[in-house]
């Protein structure tokens, strides 16, 4: 296992902008895998989802197989910051591009899987970044985190909603190389997986030092700083009980409606932020022009 | 030289766009780069101007990546339900955007990243769409507009960031501006200014040189003012029967029936816009320059001796709010309200740039043309009336 410090966070807000900038298309050729009218792209446009990015990574980090992955191989270490924009942007790309843009994201993600080979120091087992098993643990992180936070910071999805959202997202997992059949389609079924692979998690050294790092990145700009207090807070807030035993966090207090208005006018500041660089109003609003048209092809047909 | 009455209303946010770009040319020193800004600026009014629905503050960048479709995507953003401004301009956001109207007010204190991050949020404005502010008009009026209303231009004519403004001709046959206020933003911002730790925090960070405290009771003081359209009402009139027989200066007057805590109706004034001024000939644009400059500083000196306001800054912030009236009511392709920062830094950029040209007239460069803070000592010899030599907090106008 590699040791060694990582290199400092700055530039996070604006290498994620340009990324998020780049990636919304200008003119796609089609409305993608879920389409504007779909529970995916309001969980990709929700106040909440900064927090949800940190919490799926906080969840996917407790596989240490997974983790192990991205230790040995990724640029995480060296460029931190390089690395979250490229993922944001390829879950952007997925979400929001046509098929064809979407499809070659992540053939070229695949290709790089492809080399993504070693042994965990920690378990002694072996590991592929291409094994079915470990891209539904990402992705399982990645849609429960989606759920968790609209429904403590965003806004919350109905029950029919969030069902909705967790059958959307398995199109995500299918790109990636996971078998169909595999992936939860449903809330429950979701929760049935957790319950299932919860033996296989736990917090290695590797984990614990890149979540102490992602929480308390350094050499954020001063104004994000004092933000990610907040984004970090809520982050474990919403992590399930499970994870923050393993992680060994104190048991956050419970969310008042003091503190959940707080966080959002955090989040707010932070999307602001995010606003003011290059691109991504106008990138923004491709989205909410889309999400309102299909909005009112909708009222129409029905 | 013909007389001609300007309608300065329909030119001030322009001028502003376009003095501020000179003054930032300036700095830099090199003449080439103040004339390509100067363009620039100008090249956004006109498109701005060319939008048809004219939000000069989102205008140019998202009707031009529009395009063709730009009518369509209007539409699209819109916002729909008290709900959508909750969801824009909640949050701190609105609360960010009337910040960035104080902008250039603390602009010397604010970082870059600030300024731009502020500029572009005032960008993010959206107006409502027909129904929401009819549903506003009929919730203070007690009467749909088109009831409340001869006749009612569903089409907004500007867009702010807590309101927009809709043309119509009341019963008895006045064309009045009427100002809407976006349903649930005052809710939205008195909750985010609650926030206090957050928003100290901020202004430590957006304007690190500046007094926090002071700034943020600034703040506090200038949103609660303008949620409520009706102190704004009073003090439009004031200004109103201030220059009232004016020669050159008209400050359209309020329609009290037709005013609410979130509708403001006033006389509708027509006018002319600043990329068409600059295309006047040389008199004309001099009685333009001068009677912009009067509108400032008549304002300004004469209102203070007249007590309306003892304190220059209290003084220019009054003007700022009188000005906002000036805008809307006039066919203003401008935010109708922006800092009395803007408005200083924009008539002192006015009086450097544009009156030493003149050959008559006041061709002094005003004492006073930053906020108090940094106000020079005047002479004593000055025949303006004394304004920041006094206690800064000695009674404020109310």
């Amino acid at each position: 296992m590699t040791t060694g410090s990582y290199a400092d966070a700055a530039g996070l807000v604006e290498r994620s902008a340009a990324a998020y900038a780049a990636a919304v298309p200008v003119t796609p050729e089609d409305d993608g895998f879920f389409g504007p009218a779909s529970v995916a792209w309001r969980v990709s446009t929700d106040l909440a989802a900064p927090v949800a990015g940190l919490r799926s990574l906080l969840i996917q980090a407790l596989h240490p197989l997974a983790m192990a992955g991205v230790d040995q191989h990724s640029d995480w270490r060296t460029d931190p910051v390089g690395r979250l924009a490229a993922t944001s942007a390829y879950e952007v790309t997925v979400t929001f591009g046509d098929r064809a843009s979407a499809t070659r994201a992540a053939r070229r993600v695949r290709a790089v899987h492809e080399h993504v080979r070693g042994v965990d120091p920690v378990t002694g087992q072996p590991y592929a970044a291409g094994d079915p098993a470990l891209l539904l643990w990402v992705h399982a992180g990645l849609v429960d985190s989606g759920l968790a936070t609209s429904a403590l910071f965003g806004t919350p999805l109905t029950a029919a909603d969030a069902d909705r959202y967790v059958a959307e997202m398995t199109i995500a997992a299918e790109l990636l190389g996971v078998p169909h059949e595999m992936i939860p389609d449903s809330v429950a079924a979701l929760d049935r997986y957790f319950d299932g692979v919860r033996a296989d998690l736990r917090r290695t050294p590797a984990a614990a030092e890149s979540m102490s790092y992602l929480l308390d990145p350094p050499g954020l700009d001063v104004d994000i700083a004092e933000l990610w207090q907040d984004i970090r807070d809520a982050a474990v807030l919403a992590l399930p009980g499970w994870a923050i035993q393993m992680y060994g966090y104190a048991e956050p207090p419970p969310l008042t409606a003091e503190r959940r208005t707080e966080i959002r006018q955090a989040l707010g500041v932070l999307d602001a932020v995010f606003l003011g660089e290059p691109g991504v109003l106008e990138a923004r609003q491709r989205i909410i022009a889309r999400m309102r048209s299909a909005g009112k092809r909708q009222a129409g047909a029905t | 030289m013909r007389a001609r009455r300007l309608a300065i209303a329909a030119g001030i946010g322009a001028v502003s766009v376009a003095a501020l770009t000179l003054l930032r040319g300036r700095r830099n020193g090199r003449p080439g780069t103040r004339r390509l800004r100067l363009e620039r600026g100008l090249a956004a009014v006109r498109l701005a101007a060319r939008g048809g629905a004219r939000y000069a503050t989102s205008a140019p960048r998202l009707f031009a990546s529009a395009g063709e479709h730009r009518e369509a995507l209007r539409n699209d953003l819109a916002l729909q339900t008290a709900e959508d401004v909750a969801a824009t301009l909640g949050t701190m956001k609105g609360v960010l955007m009337k910040l960035g109207q104080m902008a250039s007010y603390i602009n010397e204190g604010l970082t870059p990243a600030a300024r731009r991050t502020l500029s572009r949020l005032q960008d993010s404005a959206r107006p409502m769409s027909p129904d929401l502010a009819a549903q506003v008009i009929a919730e203070e009026l007690g009467l749909p507009p088109d009831r409340a209303f001869a006749a009612w231009d569903p089409e907004p004519i500007a867009a702010a960031s807590i309101g927009q403004v809709h043309r119509a001709i009341t019963h008895n046959g006045r064309a009045v501006a009427v100002k809407v206020q976006y349903p649930g933003i005052a809710e939205a911002i008195e909750a985010d200014l609650g926030n206090v730790a957050l928003l100290r925090r901020m202004l430590r960070v957006i304007a690190p040189s500046q007094d926090a405290d002071a700034l943020l009771a600034e703040l506090r003081d200038r949103i609660t003012q303008e949620l409520d359209y009706r102190a704004e009402a009073r003090s439009q009139q004031l200004f109103a029967h201030f220059y009232a027989g004016h020669p050159t200066i008209h400050v359209p007057g309020v329609v009290g029936q037709l005013s609410a805590r979130r509708v403001l109706t006033s006389e509708l004034a027509g006018g002319a816009r600043f990329a068409e001024l600059a295309g006047w000939p040389q008199a004309e644009r001099d009685l333009a320059a001068e009677t912009i400059y009067r509108f400032v500083f008549r304002s300004l000196y004469q209102a203070h001796t007249s007590s309306t306001a003892t304190h220059i800054r209290a003084t220019t912030c009054s003007m700022a709010a009188a000005r906002s009236r000036f805008w809307t009511s006039g066919w203003s392709s401008a935010t109708p309200r922006t800092s009395c920062g803007r408005w200083s830094t924009w008539s002192a950029a006015c009086a450097s740039t544009m009156i030493p040209r003149r050959s008559a007239g006041p061709t002094r460069t005003p004492a006073c043309c930053y906020p108090a803070r940094r106000c020079p000592p005047r002479p004593s010899s000055s025949r303006w009336p004394s304004s920041t030599t006094r206690s800064a907090n000695q009674d404020r106008a109310p």
